[in-house]
């Protein structure tokens, strides 16, 4: 289905938007997720927002951060959780040490924060079964580290159409849902939530990640709903579209991409999310451009941008709620 | 904000300070006050119950976690005499996970869990099986990602045998120890409630703390437990250590008319720079009567379900008071 609407018709996109939503809600397959109370929200940093400094810390180059700075830096701010992806353990992809893994969730703890995720980096579009093969183990092994760590959900990567796949979506899709389907089934084997981003990539579209959502067809999957990484027209469309199925959310900056002027427009973005009775957490993610620098670019410096776009947040967050 | 910003600094230097005048163990946290709200399950004890027990409808477990959501709580406590099958036998791994994905899915956090146990016993066997009946717990909440469990300490001394507080102190001391070191390698902390029993003040529950001496052992701060002349100092003397902030409507146990002063229970928090849950309790004015029709909650006209709307109300109001939010 094709929407021909602009940024500003905003109301009228509204309804739509609702029919959408009770369109998807009707539909046989998987069940969305039952949300029958009115949305609330919580707030959560992904800690990517610091790729550069953590990843710093991890190969003992300057300006870094660690781990337990993160968590103070997430409690100073005062968000209500922090979203730890795998990477930034050091030892991933390998595994972190129990002690490693209950002291940071100890500290986080301490400081009022749930963990509202992790996540790891892998590749089910490949063609390769082996190698997707090894990507399934390392999102088992992840899951278990999730539960240790007392994350409730765990984000995978669909991953990118492999050259000469481009008219073989199906095929594709195929062997992905079955990759998804085993990380789901050991998800709920250990009571872990198990959530695909649209990245971008072979899930480019809200028709896309939903389709993937019922090839899998578990209560234990879902979407982690990315706001900047749709690649259609209208991208509030298909982030509404997909909420009645996400598990977790991303919000960026921009619904373009990093360094887009385009901001992403968090009333209509509140007003989507409250309207489709989310309820969880909010995680921001501030990005760093990693095109070629153009002229007026401002270096990314996270320890600012963070609490600025989440003052933002915060306030359209009030504004909606309220 | 910055007036906040201010307080919380000084609260924090002040903390500092404080944390300095005691051995280990007290919490060091970072930014200012910043709390949640969770409702502590034993508010619905009887309904809990009667579903539990097979004595009537009463409240599911799903049912509790409606309830907390459709009041817009952040958070619940699941203690381990509600799930189906307590005392003889532990949940199964699926009906824990669907309670873990339904909390979720409603947007509640798990602030934590607990057990009953009876760590003053006298008999080595007793104690030894309600530490065994700790760690199985342990395992649950690893399982329902709860990051604590509640543990109490044990029943309060008999009338004449106040001086062997010292002696069951330290059997108690051994066994908590021994819950702690496996709580510690599973990533679960375990925190003694004072209730009234063998902890009656707040030097009794710190002395506790200090014995047992570990990062992953704190306290539940129970603020209607005290029994002390002046609660509202005990219940700031143990802030360093409260890993959960348990709040009751009054301060004086078993059905007292007194009501909890919130304003001076916000200015605790926010004077010890809390960070994490504020777990809600509200309770049928039990008398301590040995007279059976008195302690039943049906009888005493309690009714949890309207009594915590506006007990809520009360926390929050007062919340925004004191923090200005």
């Amino acid at each position: 289905m094709k929407l021909k609407s602009t940024f500003n018709k905003n109301t009228c996109k509204i309804l739509i938007l609702n029919a959408l939503m009770f369109l998807s809600l009707s539909l046989p397959a998987q069940k969305p997720f039952e949300r029958k109370l009115p949305s609330t929200v919580k707030t959560s940093l992904n800690a990517y927002s610091f790729n550069e400094m953590l990843s710093n810390h991890i190969k003992g180059k300057p300006n870094g951060m660690t781990l337990f700075e993160l968590l103070d830096f997430t409690a100073k701010n005062n968000f209500d959780a922090i979203d730890i992806t795998g990477y930034f353990f050091p030892s991933y992809p390998q595994v972190p040490t129990d002690q490693e893994i209950n002291d940071v969730k100890r500290r986080s703890f301490e400081l009022g924060l749930d963990i509202s995720g992790t996540g790891i980096k892998n590749d089910f579009a490949n063609f390769d079964p082996a190698k997707r093969a090894a990507d399934v183990k390392l999102a088992k092994q992840w899951i278990d580290v999730a539960v240790k760590l007392g994350a409730p959900v765990i984000r995978v990567f669909a991953g990118e159409i492999p050259k000469g796949y481009e008219n073989k979506r199906d095929e594709v899709a195929t062997y992905m849902a079955e990759c998804l389907k085993e990380c789901a089934a050991y998800g709920k084997l250990r009571g872990v939530l198990v959530g695909v981003q649209n990245h971008g990539d072979f899930l480019q579209t809200g028709d896309q990640a939903i389709d993937m959502v019922k090839r899998v067809n578990s209560e234990w999957f879902g979407l982690i709903v990315d706001t900047g990484k749709f690649l259609t027209p209208d991208p509030y469309v298909d982030v509404a579209k997909t909420l009645p199925y996400a598990v977790n959310l991303q919000i960026k900056e921009s619904p373009v991409g990093p360094g887009s002027s385009v901001k992403t427009d968090l009333p209509q973005l509140m007003k989507i999310i409250k309207n489709s009775g989310y309820r969880g957490y909010l995680p921001i993610e501030t990005l760093q451009y990693k095109g070629t620098p153009r002229p007026g670019d401002v270096p990314y410096e996270p320890l600012k941008v963070i609490p600025i776009f989440f003052k933002e947040l915060k306030s359209a967050i009030q504004n909606e709620y309220k | 904000m910055k007036k906040l910003f201010l307080i919380s600094f000084i609260a924090g230097i002040l903390l500092v300070n404080n944390n300095a005048t005691f051995a280990q163990n007290s919490i060091q946290r970072k930014g200012g006050t910043y709390f949640r709200i969770s409702l502590q399950s034993y508010t619905f004890n009887k309904l809990l119950n009667d579903n539990v027990k097979g004595r009537g409808k009463g409240m599911s477990l799903y049912d509790l976690m409606d309830f907390c959501a459709e009041n817009n709580f952040d958070a619940v406590d699941l203690t381990d005499y509600y799930f189906p099958g307590y005392p003889d036998k532990l949940p199964t791994d699926e009906f824990i996970y669907d309670v873990k994905r339904r909390a979720y899915e409603l947007g509640l956090s798990i602030s934590g869990t607990g057990v009953r146990n009876d760590f003053s016993n006298p008999d080595p066997a007793k104690r030894a099986a309600d530490v065994k009946h700790v760690k199985e717990w342990v395992e649950v909440a690893v399982k329902m990602g709860a990051p604590v469990v509640r543990i109490f300490s044990g029943a309060k001394l008999p009338e004449g045998s106040e001086n062997k507080w010292d002696s069951v102190a330290n059997y108690m001391t051994a066994d908590i120890k021994e819950c702690v070191a496996y709580a510690k390698e599973r990533g679960i902390m375990i925190a003694v409630q004072n209730h009234g029993d063998f902890l009656k003040t707040a030097d009794e529950t710190i002395k506790l703390v200090k014995l047992v001496n570990s990062d992953w052992f704190g306290i539940i701060n129970d603020t209607g437990y005290f029994l002390t002349d002046d609660p509202y100092a005990d219940i700031a003397k143990v802030m360093p250590y409260t890993v959960n902030f348990l709040l009751k409507e009054s301060p004086i146990p078993l059905g007292s008319p007194v009501r909890i002063d919130l304003p001076r229970i916000m200015k605790i928090l926010h004077d010890n720079n809390y960070r994490g849950f504020v777990n809600l309790e509200t309770l049928s004015a039990r008398t301590p009567s040995k007279d059976k029709t008195k302690t039943d909650g049906a009888k005493s006209g309690y009714d949890p379900y309207t009594a915590v709307p506006p007990f809520l109300k009360m926390v929050k109001t007062a919340a925004a008071t004191e923090f200005g939010k």
